[in-house]
């Protein structure tokens, strides 16, 4: 009988699993700027042109680009927040600021919106995939097939998520070349006159992309993961503003193709779309992109789920598996939980106004208490 | 995590009496002393060995306390004992000198004194001559091994066309002068460990010293220093107890057998193994995009190279998915494809009586069988068999109404495509991961095969080969190291090591221009 037996008792690591500082967990720059770009760019994207318009009319792609300005003023806000307190993430600076308890409240509260985002992002895709796919299948069923990726990922770490972000980046960016078909239906006319809409609905139309912008909040949650500070602002404002002009391309092209009228009665503009795609072989392109946009939702939602139970893992002491496991059975049963479109939209709604204010108000208001309270990170010796 | 949980498993299955306690080779040898009889010691020797058939111990004359030579028949070159060792001291003793002038008679090169009973066993084992001197407690030992093993000879499982042909052979010493001769530098590191209690294996680790990242050396000599085992035959078996995942289908180190790779790895910043018995070297950390380069792409033209690789990184992604596209399609998603193709393929199908995913498992469950009866049987009734398994396939499957014409098609191309891969183990892989992404596409459709070949992707992006990323150079993002993965540009351009060996010398070569003055 021949067995071998390998003992694996490499130099152990000086730092736990967990720790930011262990070579698995760290991320550099490139890594961080596809995050931050690919997050926020899931299922927001395929819908947010009909919200836009609704307010700002054909001057949606003028909304949105006002609209790049929220993530940017907010990674200013994030980046002074977390220059202040030097190593630390949004856990680490709850606890510094608020003490050992009522920072822990503070820490399970911005888990838990990780995991609502999380959440939410799985189950509009659901309800997207029931749609325009398997109008009978239940949804519990569809969100499993996407939480088994999903958590593999987002249980193996930030590294991980980021190298998927470079990966999702680039083997989703061929999307962009199919819109050469709705350019050559639409009319750049449609776009015409500028700004006629006033200032005010423009804003209002902004406001609305709020959902799709979200995912730079998360910033601060992978601030101390990152090797080279320096990087972060740099990086943070490239991909904000890469993220912006996806959406621009996204609404300029929406706005020629589609009739004011058609488009707020089209709940997926960008789907809608594809589904002019025609090339000899295939039809129905939208079903292909649906398949292929797996990879961005499996992207965004596995990044919030893992600053979710970053959160709790940091906060209160539970085994990992655990709370996977957890996750996983509590958002089967929710998926279930929550039937109709309405149902979702109104959660979305809220959602997107929650993140709004985490993204703008929250690190400016705790760079705020942190000069009033006097309270700093200090330098790791 | 799961490696520890499922060695747990094995320890409590096997919880009976003594099947977890290693024997190991070194069952205890009596350590007795050697003593001044030659006779005495020889028998000591021959007890140990168990006085296996092919021991032989020889008295050199007819004395009470004759010398006695002592060596392993099966392992020696008996005439070199005979003309080295027998003979020159037999005219020792004619010319009536003492035996203590042996070191100036015999003219073998390789020597050693050795006064302990273990290790001149070990010796004995190793194919050396031992002769024991009366009035000495002591082994006079001398390198006579033969070893038995076949020429260099053609790659046969990495042929090219173009380029070197030849490849590693089964010996240890083949193997090393193959690398040292086109590696002409002092600062090749070669360094000796033995694995294996009962084969006493030799496992050379090899690495150019200023330019290999000391870590991986270090890393991989403690890797191997670690193995506990009572036999390693070979460098495949090696190659996975050195994983960093072993639970992944994916191979983490590249097996080569040819020597011009593995000279290009090293030259590159890798640390390299050869195990002594084994035709393949391997190379490491290696990472995902490798195992798709052959050798040839550096004689190729770079245009055709690149050409020929993004092929294979084609190929690779359609013997993934081909089949699975085909199942997805025509079970659930069949609105995509246009109305005069549907046609086609709905009258290819109106006799099938399957669903498309039991016919798929169906044909390529067959080819692997064929592929797996081709490879294992003598080359002349390989092709008998070839050429059964292709009517079969081709015709009758399709007259007997179990397969469409168009799921053949489908299935031959994505075997093509799997073939096309220039890594053996490699493309193995990839034909395992097929079928599960198969299966998911039949219950789910296209979600369910982007949901199958998303798991593949991230399984991969969490590889890693000596602690090195499995994915780089594309995440972690290493632009410059692009220049030679789906692509292979000029050879002037390609004047730094790849990042991933984490060299200390980065700089390869000094031809930037392109121009010629």
């Amino acid at each position: 009988m021949r067995e071998a037996a390998v003992r694996h008792s490499e130099t152990p690591a000086p730092y736990a699993p967990e720790h930011p500082q262990h070579p698995r967990n760290r991320i550099n720059g490139i890594e961080l700027m596809f995050l931050l770009h690919t997050v926020p760019i899931g299922v927001g994207v395929l819908g947010m042109v009909r919200f836009i318009a609704d307010k700002a009319g054909h001057d949606a792609p003028l909304a949105v680009l006002i609209s790049g300005l929220y993530p940017q003023v907010g990674v200013l806000f994030m980046w002074l927040l977390l220059k202040r307190f030097r190593t630390m993430g949004i856990y680490e600076i709850h606890q510094q600021l608020f003490g050992r308890w009522v920072g822990k409240i503070f820490n399970l509260a911005f888990a838990s919106y990780c995991l609502y985002a999380f959440f939410m992002t799985l189950r509009t895709f659901t309800e997207l995939v029931n749609t325009w796919l398997y109008p009978m299948m239940s949804p519990w069923v569809l969100s499993l097939i996407f939480l088994v990726p999903m958590i593999y990922a987002s249980y193996a770490g930030i590294q991980l998520l980021g190298r998927y972000a470079i990966m999702t980046f680039f083997l989703t960016s061929w999307i962009l070349v199919l819109i050469y078909f709705p350019i050559m239906e639409g009319s750049s006319s449609y776009l015409l006159p500028f700004g006629s809409n006033g200032i005010s609905r423009i804003f209002q139309g902004s406001l609305l992309s709020a959902l799709s912008v979200l995912g730079f909040e998360l910033l601060m949650v992978y601030y101390p993961f990152v090797s080279y500070k320096k990087d972060v602002l740099p990086a943070a404002t490239i991909a904000s503003w890469s993220v912006t002009l996806v959406y621009l391309i996204n609404a300029v092209v929406s706005i020629m193709f589609f009739s004011l009228p058609q488009l707020s009665k089209t709940i997926w503009p960008m789907l809608t779309m594809f589904k002019h795609v025609q090339v000899p072989f295939i039809e129905r392109f939208e079903t292909i992109v649906i398949a292929v946009w797996i990879l961005k939702v499996v992207n965004t939602a596995g990044t919030y789920l893992w600053a979710g139970v970053d959160g709790m893992l940091k906060t209160i002491p539970v085994k990992k598996w655990v709370l996977y496991g957890l996750i996983l059975i509590l958002a089967l049963v929710f998926s279930n939980a929550l039937h109709t479109r309405a149902e979702i939209n109104t959660q979305l709604n809220f959602l997107s106004k929650l993140g709004l204010g985490l993204m703008i108000g929250y690190p400016l208001l705790l760079w705020l208490l942190s000069l009033v309270l006097r309270k700093k990170g200090v330098e790791p010796s | 995590m799961t490696t520890k949980w499922l060695n747990g498993l094995i320890k409590t299955l096997s919880q009976r009496q003594g099947l977890n306690d290693r024997r190991g080779a070194s069952r205890e040898i009596p350590e007795l002393p050697l003593t001044e009889d030659p006779r005495e010691n020889a028998q000591r020797v021959l007890d140990a060995v168990n006085h296996s058939i092919d021991v032989v111990s020889e008295s050199l004359t007819t004395e009470r306390h004759a010398p006695q030579v002592l060596y392993l028949k099966s392992m020696i070159d008996t005439s070199v004992m005979q003309r080295d060792i027998i003979r020159p001291l037999k005219s020792l003793h004619l010319q009536g000198k003492s035996w203590n002038l042996i070191h100036e008679y015999v003219t073998i090169g390789q020597r050693r004194v050795v006064e302990e009973l273990t290790e001149a066993i070990l010796l004995l084992m190793d194919g050396w001559t031992l002769v024991a001197l009366p009035g000495q407690s002591r082994f006079q030992c001398f390198k006579t091994d033969k070893e038995q093993s076949r020429p260099v000879s053609k790659a046969e499982n990495q042929s090219i066309v173009m380029g070197p042909q030849e490849a590693f052979s089964e010996s240890l010493e083949i193997n090393i002068s193959l690398i040292r001769k086109r590696l002409k530098t002092p600062d090749l590191e070669i360094i000796s460990l033995v694995v294996g209690d009962l084969t006493q294996t030799k496992v050379i680790v090899l690495g150019i010293k200023g330019i290999v990242n000391d870590e991986y050396m270090k890393l991989m000599i403690k890797r191997i220093r670690n193995i506990e085992t009572d036999g390693l035959i070979g460098s495949g078996e090696l190659v996975q107890l050195l994983d960093d995942q072993p639970l992944s289908p994916f191979p983490q180190y590249n097996l080569s057998e040819r020597p011009d790779s593995v000279v290009a790895g090293l030259i590159e910043g890798k640390v390299a193994v050869i195990v002594a018995g084994s035709p393949y070297a391997f190379t490491g950390p290696s990472s995902f995009i490798e195992f798709f380069h052959s050798p040839e792409d550096y004689y190729n033209r770079w245009a055709a190279s690149s050409l020929v690789r993004m092929l294979r990184l084609m190929g690779v992604i359609g013997s993934i998915t081909f089949s699975g596209i085909y199942v997805a399609t025509l079970q659930y998603h069949y609105e995509i494809i246009p109305a005069n193709m549907l046609k086609t393929i709905a009258l290819s199908r109106a006799k099938v009586p399957f669903p498309p995913l039991y016919e798929a498992l169906f044909l390529e469950l067959t080819l692997e069988v064929l592929r797996e009866a081709g490879a294992r049987l003598p080359a002349k009734v390989g092709q008998t068999m070839g050429i059964v398994g292709g009517i079969v396939i081709g015709q009758a499957a399709v007259s007997a109404g179990f397969t469409s014409n168009v799921m053949i098609i489908v299935v031959s191309l994505s075997a093509l495509a799997s073939f096309v891969t220039p890594s053996y183990v490699m493309g193995n892989a990839v034909r395992v991961v097929r079928f599960p992404v198969i299966v998911l596409a039949g219950m789910w459709g296209f979600l369910g095969l982007t949901s199958g070949v998303l798991m593949i992707l991230i399984h991969l992006l969490n590889l890693s080969s000596l602690h090195a990323p499995y994915m780089s150079p594309f995440a972690p993002l290493r632009l410059a190291d692009l220049k030679d993965t789906f692509l292979r540009l000029p050879t002037q351009l390609l004047s730094f090591r790849p990042m991933l060996t984490r060299s200390k010398r980065n700089r390869k070569n000094n031809s930037p221009s392109l121009k010629r003055k």
